[in-house]
């Protein structure tokens, strides 16, 4: 028994052992194939401290507020607008793609989670990208491209919450002699309610870090702001912006937890 | 009122979990089906309305075959019949009120019964219900916050939102305390006597049975073993039933 024991904890040390030395040798592989210096480990600190002397806002780029505060309101209500839109959207997709309450017919089911797949997993600057090309650089294209990501992420999000919902629920309601759709309707919405609402708090979020990103392709909102100053080497007001979408971001983290509570 | 002649059901082909029951149930009376635990009531019940799809026999409701109508016709049968569950099954995040005028859901087109649009005249007499059963001041309260008998009486009153001839209680108070179970039954007896509804229960306490019923049917393993008045239901019938 001791032995088995002895045996046992060695052979697991080797396997970490073995594990460590394969993250090393593809660490120094890749490191040799693509030329990357690892002596630039050692500046790490430098850029650091460069970074922080020069991002760190400063009493100078108070006088930029106005500007930035602008813009982050324009880019809060472009990620509540998708977020909201793709919710609806979100909602009859899910509900007719869900397996416990959706069309078992002509594999519905299917096609909206291929959908939904395709949708959420093209990348939110590629979709911003190819918008460019039909939209050009405007509010429509940023709008559009978080709408597409959204009703992807939201439609499996939504269907998943349905498939959890118990379908006794709606005997009741069928027994009064209710249309299937309106049993569904109010049965199942009602008692989901709850977990869509945080789905599309957390989308609208998730919508405003993503902006920036978007923003800076399609030349508007907070990203297009942090774009010009960056460029404009006006490091501090760059770092403003950074600042005020992290608290713009937290704000709502902590709203939609009370809100969270609020509803249950 | 009521007829069922050789209904048939099997889970699996082995299992008959319903074997050739007929009975007839009159109107205006209380019928309450007992029997041991697995031994068909529920799927009786569910029979009724067709909730389960039994495989051979005959439902009979005013005369017309249930089994064999059409996906809307079925909803305009359903309208006849209330059902009262075990578990309430309420929708629980709603108020009392909007639970209740679910009851109304059958007579109404689809967009309507999606967007819960209700007349004025299905608003109060849902509230004329809700305090009928006593509950009026939780009308607008969420059904979560409700105790299990306050639960029950909403669902009796969705049931009776749709002035259903019939009403199958599946298990009303099994899940209720002594107290609160009688006032359920209680209630129930004055659906029958007062507006002539026919009642069937299904229910597992005898007692209870004997003291509520007009008219008993015992199953035992799928079959009916018993068939006549409370007054007829003796130790030696209860025997039957349960051992």
């Amino acid at each position: 028994m001791n032995q088995s024991a002895h045996q046992f904890f060695r052979h697991r040390n080797y396997r970490l052992l073995l594990l460590i030395t394969e993250i090393v040798v593809l660490y120094l592989a890749a490191a040799a194939l693509t030329g990357f210096n690892s002596s630039a480990w050692l500046a790490t600190d430098k850029g650091i401290i460069w970074l922080a002397q020069n991002f760190i806002p400063n009493a100078n780029s108070l006088q930029y507020m106005p500007d930035i505060l602008a813009q982050l309101w324009q880019t809060f209500l472009i990620a509540v607008a998708a977020a909201s839109c793709a919710a609806v959207i979100a909602v009859v997709l899910g509900m007719l793609g869900a397996q416990n309450v959706g069309l078992s017919k002509w594999k519905v089911g299917w096609l909206i989670r291929g959908f939904a797949s395709v949708m959420r997993n093209i990348p939110i600057v590629a979709w911003a990208m190819i918008l460019l090309f039909s939209f050009k650089q405007n509010e429509l294209t940023g709008f559009l491209a978080l709408l597409f990501m959204n009703i992807g992420f939201l439609t499996r999000a939504f269907l998943e919450t349905f498939e959890d919902f118990d379908v006794k629920k709606m005997e009741a309601i069928q027994t009064t002699g209710a249309t299937y759709t309106t049993s569904v309707v109010q049965a199942m919405l009602p008692e989901t309610a709850v977990p869509l609402i945080e789905w599309l708090l957390y989308m609208i979020e998730n919508n405003i870090r993503d902006a920036t990103l978007v923003g800076l392709l399609t030349g508007t909102g907070i990203g297009f702001i942090f774009d010009l100053y960056f460029k404009s080497l006006q490091y501090g007001a760059a770092g403003m912006v950074v600042v005020s979408i992290a608290v713009l971001v937290i704000f709502l983290e902590i709203s939609s937890n009370r809100i969270g509570r609020l509803i249950r | 009122m009521l007829a069922v002649n050789e209904l048939s059901k099997s889970y699996d082909q082995e299992a008959m979990s319903l074997k050739d029951i007929s009975m007839e149930i009159e109107k205006g009376e209380i019928t309450v089906i007992i029997g041991p635990s697995g031994a068909g009531k529920t799927t009786l019940l569910r029979s009724l309305n067709q909730l389960i799809k039994d495989d051979q026999g005959e439902i009979l409701i005013d005369g017309l075959d249930v089994r064999t109508l059409n996906r809307s016709k079925m909803r305009q049968m359903r309208r006849k019949i209330g059902m009262v569950f075990q578990n309430y099954n309420l929708i629980e995040p709603l108020t009392v009120l909007e639970n209740v005028l679910h009851g109304t859901l059958g007579g109404k087109p689809t967009l309507l019964g999606i967007l819960s649009i209700y007349s004025d005249k299905e608003q109060q007499e849902a509230l004329a219900l809700i305090k009928e059963m006593g509950l009026e001041e939780f009308a607008f309260k969420q059904c979560k916050d409700l105790s299990g008998g306050q639960k029950q009486r909403v669902g009796i009153a969705r049931a009776l939102m749709k002035h259903p001839q019939i009403i199958l209680c599946d298990e009303p108070v099994a899940s209720l305390d002594p107290k609160s179970a009688t006032l359920v039954m209680d209630i129930l007896r004055s659906l029958a006597i007062e507006k002539k509804m026919t009642i069937v229960v299904t229910l597992h306490q005898v007692e209870l049975a004997k003291e509520y019923a007009d008219h008993i049917i015992g199953l035992r393993a799928g079959s009916v073993v018993f068939d006549g008045p409370s007054s007829a239901l003796d130790v030696a019938a209860i025997r039957t039933i349960y051992d």
